[in-house]
């Protein structure tokens, strides 16, 4: 392989000009999450984020040193502001799932979410941080260039095709290098510890109380089984962190993650942490599969809303019927 | 608690985790202010604050069974609340 090639292997990879319906269905599926995620805080909000917070600003300015993106320590310092900057930040939330003003919109989002997370880091988990890290490749990627508010007003005023144009791809590959990042490391740090190479991690998992959400069954907790778990979680997570890439793996080892996090959100309570891994699943999948699921959909709906409408007019037309045969 | 309560209530159980951590001990006399605030009132204010930690292993069992150990409480800090801690 010559360096010319790589180089261009490089500029597909990256720049290749393709459908952004990927980036678009991601955008709406992480404004609903960013809006739940919201919604879960707003009961505790004050209590997290407020002047008497569990923890003060000072406090975090204390522990965590150096500059950090966080409109709380230039907001006023009362709980009227911070309460107006949980408001703000649903509102450009719905806004960014619905694609308007998109750009600007995930500018805002992304700063409100890194503000929150920095005014209180020590609530966070890795979805958190996930969220985080794609909401800031959101802000260069073309997310409402299709499925959005922003591109209807742009066809009606004829500034844009009604055909989607193919963007560049580069901000959608680096959510998707996040993504895999998130489970390699994930691998790496798991096999660090002797509980998983042995086996035995899920066997603390399962028997931590405040994890536990829906009941398992029991033949699901016995040692054999939990070391089998183990170690199917390790492997899954190294091939999502790698083998994900090769087109031939890829259906399969999205539909073994699918399972996975749902049998995750299924069995433990940790709120939002599989949804917001799962998010980025749609930018893995061909655009062109995407349409083909798009099309099914539409044709199964418009025939589902046809038929009653059918119904309908044969039964208006049935007396004309009865009448001319008499 | 229900599944309602500990969706919205989650984040307790993370803040929890990290307030046993050895390097983020500063964060324990804002957690005890915290709950001074709370379960003060101006008659009855609250003028000592024990945070207490309560361990249980899980060890798993020679033929895999799970047996409960019982808790065994440390005490993580022990704060004495000051008059401005309740403004």
């Amino acid at each position: 392989m010559s360096i010319r090639s790589l180089i261009k292997l490089w500029n597909t990879f990256f720049f290749e000009k393709r459908s952004p319906i990927n980036i678009a269905l991601f955008r709406i599926i992480y404004g609903t999450l960013v809006i739940a995620t919201l919604v879960l805080l707003r009961p505790n909000w004050l209590n997290w984020y407020g002047i008497h917070a569990w923890v003060s600003l000072p406090t975090v300015l204390k522990l965590e040193t150096g500059r950090r993106l966080n409109l709380f320590s230039v907001l006023p310092q009362s709980d009227a502001w911070i309460n107006a900057l949980f408001w703000f930040a649903l509102f450009s939330s719905l806004l960014l799932t619905f694609g308007l003003f998109t750009r600007t919109n995930s500018v805002v989002v992304y700063l409100c979410l890194t503000s929150i997370q920095q005014r209180n880091l020590y609530i966070l988990h890795g979805g958190d941080s996930f969220l985080r890290l794609a909401g800031f490749f959101l802000i260069f990627a073309p997310a409402g260039a299709a499925l959005s508010l922003d591109r209807l007003i742009r066809v009606r005023r004829g500034k844009e095709p009604p055909n989607i144009q193919p963007r560049s791809l580069w901000a959608q590959r680096m959510i998707q290098l996040q993504l895999s990042l998130l489970y390699l490391t994930t691998f790496l740090l798991k096999i660090k510890g002797a509980p998983w190479l042995q086996g035995t991690a899920l066997f603390y998992v399962y028997h931590i109380d405040e994890l536990k959400r829906f009941p398992v069954p029991g033949w699901l907790l016995r040692p054999t089984v939990l070391k089998v778990g183990s170690w199917a979680a390790l492997l899954l997570e190294f091939s999502l962190g790698t083998l994900i890439w090769f087109k031939e793996f890829r259906y399969w080892l999205l539909g073994a993650g699918v399972l996975f996090h749902l049998w995750l959100e299924y069995s433990l309570n940790i709120p939002m942490f599989q949804w917001d891994v799962l998010s980025a699943y749609i930018l893995f999948v061909d655009p062109a599969d995407i349409s083909r699921i798009g099309n099914t959909i539409r044709l199964t709906a418009s025939a589902w809303l046809r038929a009653p409408a059918m119904a309908r007019e044969e039964r208006t037309q049935a007396p004309d019927m009865h009448q001319s045969t008499v | 608690m229900s599944l309602r309560e500990k969706l919205f209530n989650e984040r307790y159980r993370k803040f929890a985790e990290n307030l046993q951590k050895d390097d983020l001990d500063e964060l324990l006399p804002d957690a005890a202010r915290f709950i001074a605030r709370l379960n003060s009132t101006p008659e009855n204010p609250v003028k000592t604050v024990i945070l207490l930690q309560q361990v249980s292993f899980i060890v798993p069992r020679p033929d895999g069974a799970y047996i409960p150990e019982p808790w065994q409480p440390h005490i993580l800090l022990g704060y004495g609340v000051q008059p401005q801690d309740l403004e």
